[in-house]
């Protein structure tokens, strides 16, 4: 893979643009309020889940809608990005049968339009915190760190599934549960006090629970996670994120045959 | 007594044809003089191919020392005509007859057996001829390879595109599993069928210098769409070496990737941003691809609205409003109503100027005699014969008609 992506002026450059307009814009088209419904569904969401479930852990969360959001946003960034990676080759093969274009770039489009409903629902905890008067920290602005290393885990994940769903078609279905179960496993609605101690140093090692726990500390109090925590995430990305790119550069060719 | 003891001619014989499996066999007893014979016993003996006697008849000769027998035989016979001598006479010799009813009635119910030996001549002359043909293309075969590799030697850099042992291969299953849990319960149950290898492409060389216009011509399943798929980049092969000089304009496939709910707007740039052209070439050119498009309002309405003469229009004119190095066909494309494909065809034929390299894929050999100067010939994956347009097409012209009678029932993928 090279790095023309990301040159000015470049077709491929280009061609990444309009693939992250075009999923940006498909996915509100046909509906009424258009790309309204990137803000009113975490909102409606978040709303149902505040009024089920503070009352139920109303002593050992602070702010509820804040710590539900912060989490539900990284987390629906986690879901939706690996997905729209994993049909990327799938979904275009019409494309990829005739036209030689670099097999990945449908993929990366996905991820970077997906980023960007997720920069939208940012706006929308924003909002949040200003309503229930959440204190905003100077260091809230080093999040980019754990959000530049999901970016790397999605795009890892997102990679390795792309080739496997277009071998395999039904692990479509088994990663749609994979994902629920994953919404559980990553503390989005509990108080992580709430697991008790060895399970708790497992869910640790999940990345995604790991860069949900960074991004937290970082937003919702204002300070460092601990450092063993941010290089275990770190380096569990990194491993997945090369592991990702080898084994798409192994099978590309392979499985532009099989389309 | 020695004066009396006449000599015994030769039994004179005379063998009338078959007609099915009847033999009649008729002949004369005659001294040496011309005396016939009368009144003597003549024996025949039906022999099997064995030698041991199947059936013996015995028959008295006339006053003209004439015999006659009609037989039925069946099978390979040997018909042995004895005169065993008396008194008078000496012993004549034996005389004897193949007779092969049998084959010939296996070959040719109520045929005349010159038919049947006519049949058989032209059968073996045209198997001949089939041998010396295959024979011949052999002999083509390892001459253009030798050709290819003197070629080879001379180094130059006039080449658009060339081709070093290019090999691509499909996978085949008859059932293909493309999901994990058939995966899985037949990698368990060990019922996962081997995979037969489909060589699309078998060691493949060429050379096509710049402004070469080549025809790629071939039956059906040649490889000839792999072939161009695989010099634009879509595939990559397994073995050998693709260089490309110059950009390539692929014509494969009209709007792909269009966008049904965009307008014919940003449909222009998503299907050029796919065909590799970068934003400043498509705002410079977008007002020319509208025009020659002669889609006017309809840009701006989603292409869902758009018929499919108007759809292909737009992707036609988006797809050759580059200027390229190489052109690749597959079949000429004429799309759109009368006046538009007379307009695209011109387009192309402008597109085709002098400098452009052209590699055409096409059924129609009129085409390809029209606007190529040089063909290539693919079967079963591998190059049969380059060479000057004319020849080649003629050489395709007549095999095309051999095969289209002898083996077009016989079609099959050829596996290896």
């Amino acid at each position: 893979m090279t790095l023309e992506i990301l040159k000015k002026g470049t077709s491929e450059n280009f061609l990444l643009k309009q693939i992250i307009k075009k999923n940006f814009t498909s996915k509100y088209k046909d509906s009424f309020i258009g790309v309204l419904w990137s803000f009113l569904n975490p909102l409606i969401e978040m709303a149902l889940l505040t009024a089920i479930f503070s009352a139920v852990f109303a002593r050992s969360i602070e702010n509820f809608p804040v710590y539900f959001l912060t989490g539900r946003i990284v987390i629906n960034f986690f879901n939706s990005g690996t997905k729209i990676a994993m049909r990327s080759i799938k979904a275009n093969r019409s494309i990829f049968n005739k036209i030689f274009i670099p097999r990945y770039i449908f993929a990366l489009g996905g991820i970077c339009s997906e980023f960007l409903n997720f920069l939208m629902s940012v706006i929308v905890l924003i909002a949040i915190m200003i309503l229930t008067q959440a204190p905003f920290y100077a260091m809230a602005l080093f999040s980019v760190i754990p959000i530049a290393v999901l970016f790397l885990l999605i795009t890892g994940i997102g990679l390795i599934l792309a080739i496997v769903c277009t071998k395999f078609t039904d692990i479509e279905y088994l990663y749609k549960i994979f994902t629920s179960l994953l919404i559980y496993a990553c503390a989005i609605f509990y108080p992580i006090t709430s697991v008790p101690q060895p399970i708790r140093g497992y869910m640790e090692l999940n990345p995604v629970y790991g860069i949900i726990a960074q991004f937290r500390s970082f937003v919702m109090e204002g300070q460092f996670p601990s450092a063993s925590l941010m290089l275990t995430t770190f380096a569990i990305s990194l491993v997945i994120f090369i592991i990702g790119v080898l084994v798409f550069r192994k099978y590309q060719d392979r499985i532009t045959l099989e389309l | 007594m020695d004066n009396e003891k006449t000599e015994v001619k030769k039994i004179k014989t005379q063998i009338i044809p078959a007609i099915h499996n009847t033999v009649s066999l008729q002949f004369y007893l005659r001294t040496e003089d011309g005396k016939p014979i009368a009144n003597e016993e003549v024996v025949y003996n039906l022999l099997r191919e064995t030698g041991e006697i199947s059936n013996s008849y015995r028959q008295i000769t006339n006053e003209e020392g004439k015999v006659h027998l009609t037989l039925n035989l069946k099978g390979d016979t040997i018909i042995q005509l004895l005169y065993e001598g008396s008194d008078k006479y000496e012993k004549a010799k034996v005389n004897t007859f193949r007779v092969r009813p049998s084959k010939e009635e296996k070959e040719l119910k109520n045929g005349h057996p010159y038919q049947v030996r006519r049949r058989e001549e032209a059968q073996k002359k045209k198997e001949e001829a089939k041998k010396e043909k295959e024979a011949a293309k052999l002999r083509k075969i390892e001459e253009f390879a030798e050709a290819q590799n003197q070629l080879q030697t001379v180094g130059d850099d006039n080449v658009a595109i060339e081709l070093r042992n290019v090999s691509l291969s499909f996978k085949i299953g008859k059932d293909k599993i493309d999901n994990l849990k058939e995966y899985v319960i037949r990698t368990i149950n060990r019922t996962k069928e081997k995979k037969t290898i489909f060589k699309a492409t078998d060691n493949v060389s060429f050379k096509i210098y710049k402004g070469e216009k080549v025809g790629i011509i071939g039956f059906n399943g040649a490889g000839k769409s792999t072939l161009l798929k695989i010099i634009s980049g879509v595939y990559t092969p397994d073995e050998g070496e693709v260089i490309v000089n110059g950009n390539i304009a692929p014509l494969l496939s009209l709007g792909a990737g269009f966008d049904k709910n965009y307008s014919g707007r940003e449909n222009i740039f998503l299907n050029g941003a796919i065909l590799g052209y970068n934003e400043k070439f498509l705002n410079e050119k977008y007002d020319e691809i509208l025009e020659f498009s002669e889609l006017g309002e309809f840009i701006n309405l989603p292409v869902k609205n758009y018929s499919s003469g108007m759809l292909s229009k737009l992707g036609f004119s988006i797809a050759t409003i580059v200027d390229p190095d190489i052109l690749i066909l597959d079949e000429v494309l004429g799309v759109g109503d009368i006046t538009f494909r007379e307009k695209s065809r011109e387009k192309l034929q402008s597109l085709m100027a002098s400098n452009t390299t052209v590699l055409l894929v096409s059924h129609s050999i009129r085409e390809i005699r029209n606007i190529c100067d040089k063909a290539i010939w693919i079967e079963k994956g591998r190059v049969r014969a380059v060479g000057e347009v004319d020849a080649i097409c003629d050489e395709y012209e007549d095999e095309a008609q051999n095969v289209s009678k002898e083996k077009t029932k016989k079609l099959k993928p050829q596996r290896f």
